[in-house]
């Protein structure tokens, strides 16, 4: 009755109009706030950060090296059980312990942490890392660095402390230190064993399950001392093995370049032939008797002889002179052993035979 | 099980290689150049056959003929040097037929080549079969040989036939023995030279004279493809004129009707085009004319020299010579005329570039200080190397086997105008092994066939 009367009143387009205002007004406004309620570009989420874990790396070579590796094994193997207690979160606080956290303040609290985690990584993971550890080169001083941890901790503890405490504390407290480089060494062996791309949340009750693993440490410690010494090998030059001049055999030089010369004096290599470099290798192996003798000959090319015509050729000239040196002589005796089984590589690279 | 089996099979094959290392490993970098030792033993024959010879060619013993030819050859190339027959502990035909290898050893020789020699009438018609064997005498076998019959009066080509198969076998490139060098025959005093063209067998035999001297002929050069073919420059009616000669049938023809003079003319590799100089108006082009088609086309257009072309084996570039950079420089074009590039810079005046056979270099001669050289250098103009040096030389021709360059040289005269010659002289490619071509006459303008056909 109203509705009639009410719009009966009006004239129909205004009611129509109202309507349709009312509609557009309703229907914007739930719009506008789904629109700040719901849309996800509009939603303010908390930022969730994620438990941060500091990854310091460091070359485990920037602590170690050989006249240090020693030691450091000496203090892993000392810091073995404290080392336990100290990492463990569930182990009873000693005061000691306490103090020289809040004290180097090295990697506070967090670091700490983070220290603890780092030691429950799995094995494969601390193998990744070794690889990454052989690969390292430098070899700093140790000396520099533990010194450079001294002086942060000095000026860390400085402004507070040295004037409340005894020199009775004092000489504690250089104990402390002592111990805290220690920790430092084991730390730095633990953050290395991290993964570095590793980016997954590990539970606490992950951590508490596992302990530093010295072994482990041990091992990174004399895989150092390896790596350390194939540094040094490297920066003394060319090894006798890895130049081609200088290939190490079982012969001594003065044999092996008797032999070189009878061969010279025997192979009369095809010179009308063109010969690049390495194009014409032929390989024989020969079985020697004591008296220098070929007992068996073995052209080691033999499928390429029969395709390659010139190849054949050239191998038939290496074949000659095999047999024009034989027997080979001074040869010496008491190695016949070593040389009784030898394989000869003739490369005309060396000779001016082409052009 | 089967798993520990696949294991130890696994170990063996990663443990096989560190065994090997094991092994005491020598390399040998290093060799003898000095030419190998061979025995050509004197080919056998026996008695009827060498009555029939002796009628037929006047030679007593046909057999050492056979094997001083060979001896000849490959002493030549300076890869060989012949052991004395004297030094020889077996019979011909002994030796043929089985060698007492430790025999040959015992004089050094690493190579032993023997044969025999039979007379046969086919067609009522006198042959003669030649068999020939080549032995590796520290390997003690036979490593190759072969048999032909053929007309008496050819058995000197049967000596370089072979030649070519030693030289093939033990050194791995083709022969060049079974070849002939055409050239300019030269006789009289320098002032009043008469020049004839002349053939011969490349190791000097056989010469025979196609032209009688009457008019002066120069830059004579074979067909590749065709080794009875051969080009010429002569006058016609006092003027320079490109010809090709038919060695078969002796018939002569001019090539073309150009205004000007041609000259210095070479068959394309498949010989059916002729590239040739054409001087006209004093300024010099390279035009090539199409043997078949009779179509000649201009390659070079530029107001400099343009002379001495040469094809590449495959026939797609040309090499000449011209002084468009100031001074007489050798270039490369396309065989169309398109895309010519300079290639030599070094000091001195380079002309008379010919393509190798191998299509890997070169050869030319080169003006520097007042003396003239033979070099090679690689098709890019890299690697130059001269092989020769002398007061007077040019004119390289290479052999079939792109491994010896044939060229002539002259001396100088004395004050009284005496003393004058040309001669023909040969060198390999290591420039070591240079050697005098024997000819009747003196010599110039030497051009070296191909290896010819049967």
């Amino acid at each position: 009755m109203f509705n009639k009367i009410a719009l009966s009143g009006v004239p129909n387009g205004f009611n129509n109009f109202s309507f349709g205002m009312l509609f557009s007004v309703i229907f914007h406004g739930s719009i506008f706030v789904a629109t700040i309620f719901a849309l996800p570009f509009v939603v303010k989420k908390p930022i969730e950060l994620l438990p941060s874990i500091s990854v310091e790396l460091i070359q485990i070579s920037e602590q170690m090296n050989i006249p240090y590796a020693p030691k450091a094994a000496k203090i892993i193997e000392k810091a073995k059980t404290e080392n336990k207690k100290l990492l463990s979160e569930q182990a009873p606080p000693k005061e000691i312990k306490k103090e020289i956290n809040k004290q180097v303040k090295f990697d506070n609290q967090k670091d700490e942490i983070d220290l603890s985690k780092s030691k429950k990584i799995p094995v494969p993971e601390k193998k990744q890392e070794k690889v990454k550890l052989e690969k390292s080169e430098a070899v700093p001083l140790p000396d520099k660095k533990l010194e450079k941890i001294e002086t942060e901790q000095e000026t860390e503890q400085q402004p507070s402390k040295e004037k409340k405490k005894t020199l009775v504390e004092k000489e504690k407290r250089k104990k402390i230190e002592k111990q805290v480089e220690k920790d430092l060494i084991i730390k730095e062996f633990v953050k290395k064993t991290k993964p570095i791309k590793d980016d997954k949340a590990i539970q606490a009750s992950e951590f508490e399950k596992k302990e530093l693993d010295v072994d482990l440490i041990k091992g990174l410690i004399a895989k150092q001392y390896e790596n350390v010494g194939e540094v040094k090998k490297k920066s003394d030059g060319i090894t006798q093995s890895e130049d081609k001049s200088m290939r190490l055999t079982k012969l001594s030089v003065t044999t092996e370049y008797s032999i070189q010369m009878q061969y010279k004096d025997c192979w009369s290599p095809p010179i009308g032939g063109e010969y690049k470099k390495n194009d014409y290798l032929v390989t024989v192996k020969l079985d020697l008797e004591k008296n220098g003798r070929v007992k068996s000959r073995e052209i080691l090319e033999r499928n390429r002889m029969g395709i390659d015509s010139k190849y054949r050729i050239f191998a038939e000239s290496v074949d000659r002179a095999v047999l024009k040196c034989n027997p080979l002589r001074n040869l010496p005796l008491k190695t016949y052993e070593d040389w009784s089984t030898m394989i000869l590589r003739f490369n005309p690279e060396g000779m001016m035979v082409g052009q | 099980m089967k798993k520990n089996l696949f294991l130890i099979f696994l170990f063996y094959v990663i443990l096989k290689p560190s065994i090997s290392f094991s092994l005491v490993e020598i390399d040998i970098t290093r060799g003898n150049l000095d030419p190998m030792p061979i025995s050509v033993s004197p080919f056998f024959s026996d008695k009827i056959t060498d009555e029939n010879i002796k009628k037929d060619l006047n030679i007593e013993n046909l057999g050492l003929e056979i094997s001083k030819i060979i001896e000849n050859n490959l002493e030549k190339t300076g890869l060989f040097d012949a052991i004395e027959k004297e030094a020889f502990l077996q019979k011909p035909d002994i030796a043929h037929l089985k060698p007492r290898f430790e025999d040959w050893a015992l004089i050094k020789s690493q190579v032993l080549i023997t044969g025999k020699v039979t007379s046969k009438i086919i067609n009522e018609k006198d042959y003669i079969n030649i068999e020939f064997k080549l032995w590796d005498v520290l390997g003690a076998k036979m490593v190759d040989g072969f048999s032909l019959t053929t007309t008496p009066r050819s058995w000197r080509r049967v000596g370089h036939k072979i030649s070519d198969k030693v030289y093939e076998r033990l050194t791995g490139e083709s022969g060049y023995f079974d070849t002939r060098i055409i050239y300019v025959a030269e006789e009289g005093p320098k002032t009043q030279r008469i020049k004839k063209l002349a053939l011969m067998d490349q190791d000097g035999f056989n010469t025979k004279y196609i032209t009688l001297g009457s008019e002066l002929v120069l830059t004579p050069r074979f067909n590749p493809a065709n080794d009875k073919e051969i080009t010429y420059m002569s006058y016609f009616r006092n003027m320079p004129r490109v010809y090709i000669v038919n060695l078969q049938t002796g018939e002569q023809k001019v090539v073309g009707d150009f205004r000007g003079m041609t000259f210095a003319p070479r068959f394309s590799p498949d010989g059916k085009k002729l590239i040739m100089s054409l001087a006209k108006d004093g300024n010099s082009e390279i035009w090539v004319r199409n043997l078949e088609t009779n179509i000649q086309e201009k390659l070079t257009d530029h107001p400099s020299i343009d002379t001495s072309p040469s094809y590449s084996p495959d026939g797609k570039f040309i090499t000449f010579n011209s002084d468009r950079s100031g001074y007489q420089q050798i270039y490369v074009m396309r065989s169309d005329g398109s895309k010519v590039k300079r290639i030599s810079f070094g000091k001195g005046i380079y002309g008379t570039p010919v393509w190798s056979p191998r299509g890997d270099l070169i050869a030319f001669t080169k003006l520097h200080k007042g003396k003239f050289f033979i070099g090679v250098m690689r098709t890019d103009g890299t690697g130059e190397r001269l092989l020769t040096e002398n007061f007077y030389q040019e004119a390289p021709s290479w052999s079939p086997n792109g491994r010896i360059i044939i060229f002539y040289r002259e001396t100088k005269t004395d004050d009284k105008g005496q003393g004058f010659s040309a001669k023909l002289w040969s060198i390999d490619l290591t420039g070591y092994n240079e050697r005098l071509v024997s000819t009747e006459t003196d010599a110039s303008d030497p051009s070296w066939s191909s290896l010819l056909g049967n």
